[in-house]
């Protein structure tokens, strides 16, 4: 087991008013709790607002929950911010404009000092190019690349400190069909190649289909279902599972 | 011959890049077309070149847009503004963006209907409620009184449409209008519009790179390819026996994550 996730709550207070003398608890998260194997691919659904994207931030000490804790395997994940990685739903705003993209893959490489001056960019085009990209990307800025190829970007970067767990939230919804099947295949080659250990996080279930063991289908916070992935297909046991099923079927 | 819209050889330009190469096609009263391809294949400036509200950068080189026996494209600006809006209605994507966020929903309603349609504000205030029901909202007199930050993707995608019906359009066009929102969300929304045209009875463009939408309304659909219609088919038949390479690759990503 490489992660625990154990009755995590999260409340959030939202203020209102021109004093912000009014508050109102906002419960984003309600008693959460599952486990994840290493090499594992777990999948997580639900529709925007269902806490999906608060659970990632929690888990990546972005935001740290009301009750609760998350707990990581200490002998596998030793130094977090290099062992952890997280890809985000939009590469428009995930990249930094003004850097060129050397700058942007090499920034995690100089942060944790894992390659001397001299061999990063080697490093760097080592990475592009396990993420399909060339060499000459290098030189070139986020805005001269489409969407799919920023993602592509994104992914080197989270690549770099070589991670043992990515969460990836929503990484291929804003980008065209075509392209997220490709970026699909990317992603399950990657967890080959890497020995890589994945939370998905999506809201469309043909895509978790795909790419998760296991799914958690998550809905005002809950988790309302947590099965195998091939069961959640065949049987699902909740009602707002099929529902989303049912979308899904079109 | 029926057809309610019909472009011919249309060409626009961003400086000397071609983003629409030529194309041809027509909508029949009543019909669904979809234009279906990637980002980049052209889709979206196709659809604002008919009403001419493409970006200052682009320019149409040539072509004609021909609708109820007018040329839009060389109708003078003031002629077409009576066009557009009323005749002709757009969808997009993002529809929060296209909301102004210091109005409320019903103010933003009202104003549509005042522009193109000369109504008393009382007037107004009735048919804009009229049409928050028209799309199904539940319950009209909050969501008149609502900001669009405080609607949900889906609400204001509905809030949009019914601004864009307000004057009873002959033509909708909607830009991957389900393209935001979640897949729940994104069917309701779908079979809103199809709802829509049956009881109001107006033809539509419906542009999207995922075929799965295409298979749930279209009658006919082109698909565009690096600024051209590559194939044109009837509903099954496109599945059936696809043609350009691709419209294959299209299909193949939909088999793959576009259906269960």
């Amino acid at each position: 087991m490489i992660l625990e996730v154990k009755d995590v709550s999260k409340v959030f207070t939202v203020e209102r008013g021109f004093f912000k003398q009014k508050a109102q608890a906002v419960r984003a998260l309600d008693a959460v709790s599952f486990r994840l194997e290493q090499f594992r691919t777990l999948g997580i659904v639900g529709e925007s607002g269902s806490g999906k994207t608060t659970l990632a931030k929690i888990i990546l000490r972005l935001v740290s929950p009301t009750q609760g804790a998350v707990a990581f395997d200490p002998a596998r994940i030793t130094d977090f911010r290099k062992d952890v990685q997280i890809i985000f739903q939009n590469p428009y705003n995930s990249l930094n404009a003004k850097m060129r993209i050397l700058d942007i893959i090499a920034e995690p490489l100089r942060i944790h000092r894992l390659v001397p001056r001299k061999g990063l960019k080697e490093k760097v085009a080592a990475l592009l190019s396990m993420v399909g990209l060339d060499r000459a990307s290098m030189a070139r800025y986020p805005a001269e690349f489409s969407g799919g190829q920023r993602q592509r970007i994104c992914i080197a970067r989270a690549l770099a400190t070589q991670p043992k767990f990515i969460v990836l939230d929503e990484p291929i919804s804003s980008l065209d069909l075509t392209i997220q099947a490709q970026m699909l295949d990317l992603f399950m080659r990657l967890k080959e190649e890497c020995r890589l250990t994945y939370i998905f996080i999506s809201h469309n279930l043909a895509v978790v289909k795909h790419i998760a063991d296991s799914v958690i289908v998550m809905r005002d916070g809950r988790i309302v279902e947590a099965c195998d992935t091939q069961a959640i297909f065949t049987s699902p046991q909740n009602d707002y599972t099929r529902l989303l099923l049912e979308a899904a079927r079109g | 011959m029926g057809h309610l819209i019909e472009v011919n050889d249309l060409r626009v330009s961003f400086g000397a890049t071609p983003a629409v190469d030529g194309i041809s096609f027509q909508i029949r009263e009543n019909e669904v077309l979809v234009l279906a391809g990637e980002s980049g294949s052209g889709k979206t400036v196709t659809a604002l070149a008919l009403t001419r509200i493409l970006p200052a950068s682009a320019r149409i080189v040539s072509g004609s847009v021909t609708f109820r026996g007018q040329d839009l494209l060389a109708l003078k600006e003031e002629g077409l503004a009576q066009t557009r809006g009323r005749d002709i209605a757009y969808i997009f994507q993002e529809p929060a963006s296209f909301l102004n966020p210091v109005f409320t929903i019903g103010s933003q309603i009202m104003e549509a209907i005042i522009l193109h349609q000369a109504r008393t504000k009382q007037d107004a205030r009735k048919e804009a409620l009229a049409l928050l029901g028209l799309v199904q909202i539940k319950e009209p007199e909050r969501v008149f009184a609502s900001y669009p930050h405080q609607l949900s993707g889906g609400m204001n995608q509905r809030v949009f449409t019914a601004m864009s019906l307000a004057c009873r359009p002959k033509l909708l066009i909607a830009d991957e209008p389900t393209t935001a929102l979640d897949v729940t969300v994104e069917s309701q929304i779908v079979k809103l519009l199809m709802d829509l045209k049956k009881t109001l009875g107006f033809s539509m463009l419906f542009i999207t790179h995922n075929l799965a939408l295409a298979k749930k309304i279209a009658d006919r659909v082109c698909v565009m390819y690096r600024g051209k219609i590559v194939e044109e088919a009837g509903m099954p038949a496109l599945f059936a026996r696809p043609q350009h390479f691709h419209t294959k690759e299209l299909i193949a990503a939909y088999e793959k994550i576009g259906k269960l």
